[in-house]
């Protein structure tokens, strides 16, 4: 047991969290009066949430101390399972089963299922696999999830799950409490004891406690990796089911991304106040945001100006823990060997070459050349052009994650939180005006909101790094954006303008933004190709080594952050010019930050040409909207429009599962070899055969079964091979060995 | 002899109940090279990390050129000169061995140079086939290579090398050692170096220090050390 050791600037975000949390009760005090009967009712509630949070969150860590995986679809499985709770028990066209046969089928079933299938195609190829394809995956699966679970049971009718006992309860003194509620609890210190049990009493807990401290180790001394990263898969998902049906009754009608935001982000809460590791911590952060969250929709009242906030405690929290708690030891993923063996970078004239031909290829686009003559010819009309348009700005958007993610190697889950400032920004500078003159500057005070972040994240990495990034993005997205003194709820925008001229048709705003992302790309491939491209690769390579050669690595953080968010913010503004208005309190989604991040991965986020990647959702939507209009093809609308333009995103990033580098890279790689001046893609090829080659015979009998074919290889090598009989046997020194 | 480039005095490192350093002084000298050894866990590579600045000593001072550097961060360190290889390789694995080189360069010189720098490096440490080729596709020994080469391109006073030598073949090693000595010869640069190898150690080194539990047990020329009494103790385990 190690004593907790708190750094001075942890003491000063603690007592600085402590203290915003007491400006914050004392200004929005809501004068309810405080009776014993109110705070009583209030805490059971707290207790009652608190602890479905506290089992998600064990699941969460149960999974990622056993397997290394941190789980971000963990809140997909519940929503998953509490959907399917829905179908078998709710239902009025179903089976209509009691709700404790249904919750016992779901969660002890179904949801084991689940993890199972999980653990056994996806996690296991992933167990040495970099940390950021490791989260990818898990974000993808989770996006993907989510769709599953919407495109199932669709929003055409309100579903509700009844807590159970069909709400009938007790009165303290005006306040009514449910049995369902006290029911949560108990099952929630059940759970408790019997996890005790299970990692203290029993063979495969002691081994999963023992693979948390090195898993190589336990492997030596008999226990099995492979069922326990089962087992743990089957337990977390177990959990993570309970969770979503209990408290599906809290959040009624059901809707997947709501379902997932509540149970996804207090469980990570949770999980990061124990540390990753330490369930009783967990456990205790789970009701501590229970409390939190209880108490203060009793006590506090926000008024319109707030109108998010009651999400917003969990990633304040989790925003504060990040910062304030020592962090534990990660398991680290090792370096991807998926390397080319010849690096080479793009050259400036190839991404002269690229930019052109996009700008060209986009204005062929506009102007409803992509027919392929199944309809007449003509204005490819509006909405196509909007989608088109919506392609280009995620696209810009992207950029700004190349060298933050791609190049410096910081995950950043909010792109659009620094989009969103980069808006607002111009909104106050320009007003309605839409002068794109603007923009440089916009551009440059968007930058020490980068610099700022950078400040927080400079001291973390990999994982801490991903969640500080989510809480800014919460944060943002839930608190600061939606406030109606930093945007108007619903704003409008006035035609964008450049030195006079007024961009006021859409195919003109297209061409502008196709112009503006061909520049962006090209000044990204130069950038690549400077000193400072080389510095931030290196950073990421090895910090350490980036140190001793004199880079400073505290000031390169903070000039790639608040350069993303220079070039993020000032893609904001295409953004809010793209859509005429803005509303703040449903465009900054988490989960579209999520969107982003995974399309730039699963394309390969250190090449710039993977923005254009992003522009695969609004293209999949336009040409499927397209070919409605044609009427001729409905099994292609359905691909474009119902499958790849909603389940894309994650099976993407869920294939990253085989191609860590992403599809742009792999798509690079084999499209080089044929241009006339690659002549490095050729030897490259050439040379990746020959280690294929060698590798083969070198892993003889190892990873390659030993087949007669190798013996016969192996024994013509050594010269010891006697005779080759013609029934296809062979002899040799020691016997027969038969075919 | 003129005062030391490098000097560590009396280094205090503890690790919640562990001494890993106890008094612990070395000192390192331009045209010299000095070797650092002892056994496993002795705390050679705590001292390392004290000297450069990734670890904060809980006593004691490091001085460079003469200036008290205990304040100064790892690379403000680097930039008065001091540069270090690592002993878990710490390349940049998705960057070519002449990129590698290059970023090292590109510290103080502009980027045409830099090309010309890393390439004449590259070639003096013998690798300038493999200069297009990604450092993470490369074995273990031509990656530490890589990083001496990316050491030297800081053109540093003082040059600390973690096991060099680990992962190299037998001819790789005296060509390393032979480079090493020619370096200091020619060069304004003092090399501190731990190691396993012996032999390459005494016939590299001029002067070694020997560490134990954390603390020096033995200063002298590669001759006396190995007639040293307490030396023999702490790798033979005898009470000789």
């Amino acid at each position: 047991m190690t004593r907790v050791q708190l750094r001075p600037s942890q003491i000063a975000a603690l007592v600085g969290g402590v203290a915003f949390l007491g400006v914050l009760v004392w200004l929005n005090w809501a004068g309810n009066a405080v009776t014993r009967d109110g705070f009583l009712v209030a805490t059971i509630a707290g207790l009652s949430v608190g602890s479905l949070y506290a089992i998600s969150a064990t699941g969460m860590v149960v999974v990622y101390t056993t397997t290394g995986t941190f789980n971000f679809a963990h809140g997909g499985i519940g929503v998953f399972s509490a959907f399917f709770y829905w179908e078998l028990v709710e239902n009025a066209d179903g089976l209509e089963l009691p709700n404790w046969i249904g919750l016992l089928v779901v969660v002890l079933l179904i949801a084991p299922l689940i993890g199972i299938v999980l653990d056994v195609v996806l996690m296991r190829s992933l167990r040495n696999a970099p940390m950021v394809v490791q989260l990818m995956v898990t974000v993808g699966l989770m996006v993907f999830l989510l769709t599953l679970t919407g495109q199932l049971w669709q929003g055409d009718r309100p579903r509700t799950i009844q807590p159970f006992w069909r709400g009938s309860g007790f009165d303290i003194g005006d306040f009514r409490v449910t049995w369902h509620r006290f029911m949560v609890i108990a099952v929630a210190a059940l759970i408790a004891a019997l996890l005790r049990v299970l990692l203290f009493r029993t063979r495969i807990g002691v081994a999963m406690r023992a693979v948390v401290d090195n898993r190589e180790l336990t492997a030596l001394n008999g226990a099995r990796p492979g069922l326990l990263s089962s087992f743990a898969w089957a337990l977390g998902a177990s959990l993570a089911a309970i969770a979503g049906i209990l408290i599906a009754p809290e959040l009624n009608p059901l809707d997947p991304g709501n379902l997932n935001n509540l149970m996804l982000i207090a469980a990570i809460t949770a999980a990061a106040i124990g540390q990753l590791k330490n369930l009783p911590m967990t456990v205790l952060g789970g009701l501590l945001i229970g409390l939190l969250s209880q108490h203060q929709a009793r006590w506090l009242s926000f008024g319109s100006d707030w109108p998010f906030v009651r999400d917003a405690a969990a990633p304040v929290l989790l925003f504060i823990v990040v910062l304030a708690l020592p962090q534990s030891r990660l398991a680290v993923g090792r370096v991807s060997s998926n390397l080319r063996p010849i690096e080479r970078t793009t050259t400036w004239w190839e991404g002269a070459i690229g930019a052109v031909a996009l700008i060209l290829f986009g204005r062929w686009f506009a102007r409803g050349s992509l027919n392929f003559g199944v309809w007449d010819p003509g204005e490819w009309d509006q909405i196509a052009l909007n989608n088109g348009i919506a392609a280009l700005v995620l696209a810009m958007i992207g950029l700004s994650l190349i060298p933050l993610t791609g190049w410096a190697g910081q995950i950043n889950f909010a792109p659009l939180a620094f989009a969103g400032f980069g808006a607002f920004i111009f909104l106050k500078l320009a007003g309605e005006s839409g002068n794109l003159l603007w923009l440089p500057v916009v551009g440059l005070l968007c930058a020490p909101l980068g610099a700022l972040v950078a400040l927080f994240a400079a001291r973390l990495s990999g994982l801490y790094l991903a969640l500080l990034s989510l809480a800014f993005a919460l944060v943002m997205g839930k608190l600061v954006l939606p406030h109606p003194k930093i945007f108007p709820t619903i704003h409008r925008f006035e035609d964008p303008t450049l030195f006079g001229w007024a961009i006021d048709n859409r195919y003109d705003y297209f061409v502008t933004l196709l112009v503006f992302l061909g520049f962006g790309i090209f000044a990204l491939v130069l950038l690549r190709r400077s000193r400072y491209g080389r510095r931030w690769i290196a950073m990421q390579d090895s910090e350490a080594a980036a140190a001793t050669v004199g880079i400073n690595t505290m000031l390169t953080k903070v000039v790639v952050y608040a350069f993303s968010a220079t070039l993020a913010g000032m893609a904001g503004v295409f953004w809010a010019l793209s859509k005429g208005s803005v509303d703040s309190g449903r465009d900054f989604e988490v989960l579209a930050n999520f969107e982003i991040v995974l399309l730039m991965a699963a394309a390969g986020v250190a090449l710039p040409s993977a923005a254009l990647f992003l522009a695969f959702i609004p293209l999949t939507q336009a040409l499927g909207g397209r070919l409605d209009d044609g009427g001729s093809v409905p099994w292609l609308v359905w691909l474009l429009d119902d499958f790849l333009a909603k389940f894309g995103p994650g099976l993407l990033a869920i294939g990253m599962v085989v191609n860590q580098r992403g599809a742009i890279f792999e798509m690079g790689r084999g499209f080089a070899p044929i241009l006339p001046w690659r002549r490095d893609a050729r030897e490259e090829m050439a040379q990746e055969r020959a280690a294929k080659t060698t590798a083969e015979i070198g892993g003889l009998g190892l990873d390659l079964p030993f087949t007669n074919e190798t013996v016969l290889t192996l024994d013509t090598e050594l010269g010891i091979i006697d005779e080759v009989t013609p029934s296809g046997g062979y002899t040799h020194g020691v016997g027969t060995v038969p075919r | 002899m003129s005062e030391p480039v490098l000097e560590a005095v009396s280094v205090d490192v503890r690790f919640g109940g562990l001494q890993a350093l106890s008094s612990a002084s070395i000192e390192a000298n331009t045209g010299t090279i000095t070797g650092l050894i002892g056994p496993n866990g002795a705390g050679k590579t705590t001292l390392f990390n004290v000297i450069t600045g990734h670890q904060a000593p809980t006593a004691g001072e490091v001085r460079l050129l003469g200036k008290r550097v205990n304040r100064y961060g790892v690379h403000k360190r680097a930039q008065l000169g001091l540069c270090r290889t690592f002993q878990k390789l710490e390349a940049f694995n998705s960057l070519s061995a002449r990129d590698n080189v290059r970023v090292a360069a590109e510290m103080s010189t502009s980027v045409a140079s830099s090309t010309e720098i890393a390439d004449s490096v590259l070639a003096r440490v013998g690798l300038s086939d493999v200069a297009d080729i990604t450092v993470g596709t490369l074995p273990t020994g031509t990656a530490r290579l890589v990083e001496l080469a990316r050491a030297l391109a800081t053109k540093p006073k003082v040059l600390l090398l973690d096991e060099a030598s680990s992962g190299l073949t037998e001819e790789e090693t005296t060509a390393v050692g032979d480079l090493l000595k020619q370096l200091v010869a020619e060069d304004d640069l003092a090399v501190l170096l731990v190691e396993h190898d012996m032999s390459f150690v005494m016939n590299t080194c001029s002067r070694i220090h020997v560490l134990d539990f954390g603390q020096m047990i033995a200063v002298g020329s590669p001759e006396e050390v190995q007639n040293n009494d307490a030396v023999r103790a702490a790798y033979l385990g005898t009470d000789a």
